[in-house]
């Protein structure tokens, strides 16, 4: 193989239609998709020879950590700096995801995910950077918990592959879960866990996760969401029956 | 008109950048936070070493700085390095209250690792994810903060640094930023700016870390009159692999969890004696890798490792409180210059990036809360848009054979070629020509896309052209500094000279070639 033929679904404003344009690549041993891509900037050129404007795309980290690169690459969302151009078919079908408004060619609309955070209390409120304060004692067990369910990239392939995400569900999607579980478990965070339960109890909450568990299959960072919602869900009904009675 | 509080813009979705910003809310401080992306986005996700602090009993702040002070080859800036290990304790204390999940002892605190250039256990660790668990958490911090009170902290999302805003007496008033989405133009008014887009790594092509940090904006405060500082200055790894055409850092403490560096002609890394069971708990995205990236058992197959550039130590010029050359703008994390001097491990570095946001952030606060901050007039701010429109228009024309990324491609090579081997003056000084070739391509730039909507090639090249600014005044410095000292190597001058060169390199921007000071 001595080129890479990628075909990539393109669309030049959100509002447009789009359409399809191949690529052809020189192809070196080891190259990932990104790489693949990012080849297309030194000579815009269709395989039928037409100039074109390079294509859009998202990346930062080009390692795997930051989540920018999430794409459907042959029918399958993934980060594309760390899919090996070898494990797909040809020619390489490259699109957008799927479940997030379409900004341009590959680049897609995240926001929505960075603005729940704060509604769904999603953090632990501080005090001063500075403030004189005594070390918590958290155990080795629920440190390795929060390793575990923490280090979310925000990449958003999860809600890409999970059916109960949809356009008129009002389900937030499995990427917050893990973190509301894991702030729970901290000393200082199980102060907010009431509110995260509300959240996880609301319409936006887990109540529609049908278990599908192709979060789990699908996470880059290889977050268990099944069982963090899981756990959520036993804890939320006991924040339900607490409510009620006080 | 006497405005309330101080407003200041923090430009950047660093470390560096979320610190400053918590800290100057607290201090009562109005803040515009400009950012490209998210900070899940950040540069800094990609570094897997833990944060130094000197938290267990028998360590102590100064036994920290001196540990600093000798890894930084003699030109230490030793008040501000003093400060930050002073700070060090409450930044790991803070982060670990906010929900970063280092690891524990059996009682339940935090337990530090050894790093390789220290006798303490120093390094508070979260696994292989630590960067990525501390801007996380940064990040649910500053969402929150301005969720509850967007008039203290306001994020201007899919903003870039066009330029700086500076009034006749030469104060920096505000910043112009281009929206990455429509690239339309907005000027930001401020009683300080503090620029913390991270280091200039990604100016050579064998480096860590994100494109991003390719030193842009750090090029644009040079052009309008900031002082470069230690430009020559950089830190390497050699514990890096290769996947595709990028390099991915492996933590160093997998070296204190029984594997081994084989040097040799093909340097590798060999988990043969390590525990395998052990060794895939803590490092399970090396595991994953190895497995579908490069294809290899690593318990049977050393790892083939590559030296790579982890941080650049140059950057603005700084005093102690983090203000430039320039009133009125600050520089903190990897945009402004390490005070560690000519090398530092990572995790200091780490820390560098979070103490100097606080220590920012502290220092604004007691030059502008309570003195008079008179609105900039209208017409500085059109101005300053207007220039930035003019430019983006004439890199949007510009219809020449080159292509942007081949000219990038090209320049980062040349870098590399700069620091592959230790060079000699003469060849510094051809690089320095090739540099100065690049510029001139430059001019016959083509640019291929003709649609505004998150236009990356005319941002691309606005920045490109800025990059060749900052190569050169870097393969400048470099020549001048004829010495060999951090892992600034020379092949002529392959000792220290501490007689003539223990001193911080400046540099200041000139149109006919930049003016060593």
């Amino acid at each position: 193989m001595s080129t890479v033929l990628l075909k990539i679904r393109r669309r030049d404003e959100h509002d447009e239609s789009s359409y399809w344009e191949q690529f052809s690549v020189p192809y070196t041993a080891g190259m990932t998709v990104l790489d693949a891509i990012r080849l297309i900037d030194f000579n815009p050129t269709t395989t039928t020879g037409d100039k074109t404007a390079p294509v859009a795309f998202d990346c930062s980290c080009s390692d795997g950590m930051c989540g920018a690169c999430a794409m459907t690459i042959c029918g399958r969302a993934r980060l594309a700096c760390s899919t090996p151009v070898d494990a797909c078919a040809d020619p390489i079908v490259i699109e957008p995801l799927k479940k997030f408004p379409v900004v341009r060619d590959l680049v897609v609309d995240r926001s929505a995910m960075f603005d729940t955070l704060a509604p769904a209390s999603c953090s632990i409120p501080c005090d001063e950077i500075e403030a004189k304060s005594y070390p918590r004692a958290i155990s080795k067990e629920d440190t390795m918990e929060m390793q575990r369910f923490l280090g979310c990239s925000m990449c958003g392939i999860c809600i890409d592959t999970c059916p109960s995400t949809t356009e008129r569900a009002a389900f937030t999607g499995p990427f917050i879960f893990p973190a509301i579980y894991a702030l729970n478990l901290h000393p200082t965070g199980k102060m907010g866990a009431p509110e995260r339960m509300d959240f996880a109890m609301s319409r936006r909450g887990i109540s529609d996760c049908n278990a599908a568990k192709n979060c789990e299959m699908v996470c880059p960072m290889g977050i268990p969401v099944p069982e963090a919602i899981s756990k959520i869900g036993w804890l939320a009904l006991k924040h339900g029956i607490k409510r009620m009675l006080w | 008109m006497k405005k309330a509080k101080p407003s200041i813009l923090i430009i950047g979705n660093s470390i560096s950048a979320g610190f400053a910003a918590i800290k100057a809310v607290e201090l009562g401080m109005n803040v515009r936070l400009l950012i490209e992306h998210p900070f899940a986005r950040s540069h800094d996700v990609s570094i897997s070493c833990g944060i130094d602090a000197n938290t267990s009993s028998d360590d102590s702040s100064e036994a920290h700085l001196s540990d600093i002070i000798s890894a930084g080859d003699g030109i230490t800036s030793r008040k501000r390095t003093g400060a930050m290990c002073d700070l060090a304790p409450n930044i790991c204390s803070f982060l670990d209250r906010i929900g970063v999940p280092f690891d524990r002892s059996n009682e339940g605190f935090i337990a530090p690792r050894r790093s390789s250039n220290s006798k303490y256990a120093r390094t508070a660790y979260a696994g292989e994810l630590t960067s990525l668990h501390i801007v996380a958490a940064l990040e649910r911090e500053l969402r929150r903060i301005a969720y509850e009170d967007g008039l203290a902290l306001g994020i201007l999302e899919g903003m870039e640094l066009a330029s700086i805003i500076k009034d006749s007496n030469g104060r920096c008033i505000g910043a112009t930023a281009i929206n990455c989405l429509t690239l339309e133009v907005e000027p930001i008014a401020a009683d300080a700016v503090i620029i913390c887009s991270g280091g200039y790594e990604a100016l050579y092509s064998n480096h860590i870390g994100s494109q991003k940090q390719d030193g842009a904006s750090i090029a644009q405060c040079f052009i309008q009159g900031a002082k470069l500082s230690n430009l020559e200055f950089y830190s390497s790894i050699n514990l890096a692999i290769k996947i595709g055409g990028s390099l991915s850092e492996i933590c160093e403490s997998i070296l204190l969890d029984g594997a081994k560096i084989q040097i040799g002609s093909n340097m590798a890394l060999d988990l043969s004696q390590a525990n395998p069971l052990l060794i895939e708990r803590r490092y399970p995205i090396l595991m994953k890798r190895c497995a579908e990236l490069l294809k290899l058992d690593p318990f049977k197959t050393p790892i083939p490792l590559k030296v790579a550039v982890r941080n650049s130590i140059g950057g603005i010029s700084i005093d102690d409180g983090g203000k430039t050359s320039i009133d009125g703008l600050f520089a903190a994390g990897g945009s402004a210059v390490s005070p560690c001097g000519a090398n530092a491990s990572g995790p200091n570095m780490l820390l560098t990036s979070a103490a100097s946001g606080i220590m920012t952030s502290k220092a604004i606060a007691d030059l502008c809360l309570g003195s008079e901050n008179p609105d900039p007039p209208a017409s500085l701010l059109d101005d300053a848009k207007v220039r930035v429109e003019d430019e983006i228009e004439h890199i949007a024309a510009m219809s020449g054979k080159e292509r942007p990324a081949q000219i990038d491609f090209d320049l980062k090579e040349i870098m590399f070629d700069a620091i592959k081997q230790p060079q000699a003056g003469n060849m510094i000084q051809s690089a320095i020509n090739s540099v100065r070739a690049i510029k001139e391509r430059i001019e016959s730039i083509g640019i291929a896309d003709t649609i505004r909507t998150a236009n990356r090639e005319i941002s691309f090249t606005r920045r490109l052209v800025r990059k060749t600014e900052l190569a050169e005044a870097l393969l400048i410095s470099k020549l001048a500094r004829e010495e060999s000292r951090g892992e600034h190597i020379r092949a002529d001058f392959p000792k220290r000279d501490d007689a003539h060169f223990m001193r911080t390199s400046f540099i200041e921007y000139s149109k006919d070639g930049h003016k060593l000071l």
